[in-house]
């Protein structure tokens, strides 16, 4: 089906009387700014990967993309006026898209949006920050504009931040290593007509993080069933070769991604690697293990490995200790005694 | 008759303790890493065992830390000084003379404060992970839910070798106050 073809209500979630009022204003179309900063550009493809509706739809009849470092045509000067304009005359409507770690160290020189109208060159740190003071709403999309990774892993040159970290105001984070096409319209759709919509402890929409993976996995009977997989490709729980589904909030088991929905990573025998989590990457990895590593300090060792060198250490502990009593004879004294003293019918034979 | 060393809540709190805190932490182990060969079907009942064991845990714990006197079991100052010198040498087998100690010694009063905070800390890590949803702002502050399984591996994983510990020298090191925790008196 062509996008000519579909209704106009394609983005509509609800048929609530709260959609019929916004009918009204829904020709107008809402101003979006997206801004990319430290980004592999995955999550705006992953936007132009979407159907039902495609990007076409929302351009055509929700939002008006004043930015996009991607898709604009303009170059210099002529799309950074864009830029500088919107923030006055749109100010107060406009929803701010972040894509993208903010590098704030050396004043923010590891990265610049381009020259301003006034000659000054523009840094990326400061570009979020005034568009984000001007802007309706500021949403964070992908984990990391949400989290600040892996610009922001050990040891941050950059010194990247995530978005919440260097704005005033709140941050819808719509996380994802990219983040679901729907996750990203489904949150820009709810804020342009209904406004905010109800956010977990980590500002996430809860319509699309509102459960575990694990929760709605398709799998979830094999894992209650003790059925594991060995390795990847197989096609059972992948629990133990470090699926981190259990720790994971995302609905991609039921929404499933690749335009017309159709798998998963753990439909394709891989592991869940929590993407969507505040923790994701450093303090997750490895991917394929269970738990995350534990850092002491100068060495990473497995938690299994602390598990395994403790049941040595105390099992030595004891042997050692077990010996010594044995050989001083201290062991056989004090159960003489003992029984001995006690009257029991267990008495060790003296003769 | 012989001194009164354990009284009966005690002693009730012991026995009842043993199983469930052996249940809990081998179900807990068993979901980390479930294998068939412990002698659980499947992960499922594992999970069932795990949570009704931990139900029990809570209250049982809970009554111990509102009725027991503590100041039994906290160290005292000498406790960490000439105590534990002395108590130390004679393990280490440098001297053969055992020494007194009041109720328990250095070790035993080390070993029962590690676990009047780790088990109710091991307790609340385990709810958080039972009620992820509503302790969401708790598992934030613990650093994510992975974080919060992680260490709840690792302090089980201090417990049950504290727990190795513990049985080993309750079965060696006197008679009488193995005989007290059944029957009251040494
Ligand atoms: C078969 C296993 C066990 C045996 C034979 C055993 C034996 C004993 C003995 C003899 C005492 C008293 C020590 C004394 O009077 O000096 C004691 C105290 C204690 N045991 Fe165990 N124990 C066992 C397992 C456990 C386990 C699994 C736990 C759980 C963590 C535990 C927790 C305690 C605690 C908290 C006390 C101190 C009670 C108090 O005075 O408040 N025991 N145990």
């Amino acid at each position: 089906m062509s996008s000519r073809t579909r209704p106009r209500r394609a983005l509509r979630t609800e048929h609530t009387p709260q959609a019929a009022a916004a009918d009204a204003d829904r020709r107008e179309k809402h101003p979006l700014v997206w801004l990319e900063t430290n980004t592999c550009h995955g999550n705006i493809l992953s936007l132009l990967n979407s159907q039902n509706p495609d990007f076409g739809v929302l351009l055509r009849e929700l939002l008006d993309l004043y930015w996009s470092n991607t898709l604009m045509g303009a170059k210099g000067f002529k799309s950074i006026d864009v830029l500088e304009k919107v923030m006055v005359e749109r100010a107060g409507e406009y929803i701010l898209v972040v894509e993208g770690t903010v590098p704030t160290a050396a004043g923010g020189r590891y990265a610049y949006v381009g020259l301003r109208g006034n000659g000054e060159p523009w840094t990326v740190t400061d570009a979020v920050v005034e568009l984000a003071a001007a802007a309706k709403h500021v949403v964070a999309v992908g984990s990391c504009a949400a989290w600040g990774l892996p610009f922001g892993a050990h040891p941050n040159p950059t010194g990247s931040k995530p978005v919440s970290a260097v704005v005033n105001q709140p941050v819808i984070n719509v996380p994802g290593c990219p983040a679901h096409p729907d996750w990203i319209i489904g949150t820009l759709a709810h804020l342009v007509w209904y406004g905010i919509p109800e956010l977990d402890a980590e500002n996430r929409p809860v319509v699309f993080y509102g459960e575990t993976i694990h929760n709605l996995c398709q799998r979830r009977h094999y894992f209650e069933s003790g059925i594991f997989a060995r390795e990847i490709g197989e096609p059972w729980c992948l629990y133990k070769i470090g699926c981190k589904g259990p720790v994971t909030y995302a609905d991609c088991p039921s929404r499933q991604w690749s335009g017309e929905h159709l798998n998963w990573p753990v439909g394709a025998n891989t592991p869940c690697i929590g993407c969507t989590s505040p923790e994701f990457l450093e303090r997750t990895a490895p991917f394929f293990e269970h738990l995350p590593d534990v850092h002491l300090p100068g060495v990473r060792v497995r938690p299994n490995q602390v598990g395994l060198a403790t049941g040595v250490a105390t099992a030595l502990g004891i042997g050692l200790h077990l010996a010594g009593s044995l050989l001083t004879g201290r062991l056989q004294k004090e159960w003489k005694k003992g029984l001995g003293k006690t009257g029991s019918k267990f008495r060790l034979k003296r003769k | 008759m012989a001194k009164l060393r354990h009284p009966l809540p005690v002693r009730l709190f012991h026995w009842l303790l043993v199983p469930t805190m052996l249940v809990e932490l081998v179900t807990g182990f068993q979901l980390t890493n479930f294998s068939p060969r412990w002698g659980l079907r499947n992960v499922s009942s594992a999970k069932k065992l795990h949570f009704a064991a931990a139900y029990v845990l809570t209250a049982l714990f809970a009554a111990y830390l509102y009725g027991r006197n503590k100041a039994e079991i906290v160290p005292e100052r000498r406790d960490l000084g000439s105590r534990l010198k002395k108590f130390l040498a004679y393990e280490l087998f440098l001297t053969p003379k055992k020494p007194e100690f009041p109720k328990y010694n250095p070790g035993q009063k080390l070993l029962y404060s590690l676990w009047l905070v780790l088990i109710p800390f091991v307790l609340l890590l385990g709810w958080l992970l039972y009620f992820p949803r509503f302790f969401q702002k708790w598992i934030h502050l613990f650093g994510g839910l992975s974080n919060v399984r992680r260490l709840i591996y690792l302090v089980s994983v201090v417990l049950t070798a504290s727990i190795a510990g513990h049985v080993y020298f309750a079965l060696t090191n006197s008679v009488a106050h193995l005989k007290s925790i059944f029957t009251g008196r040494t």
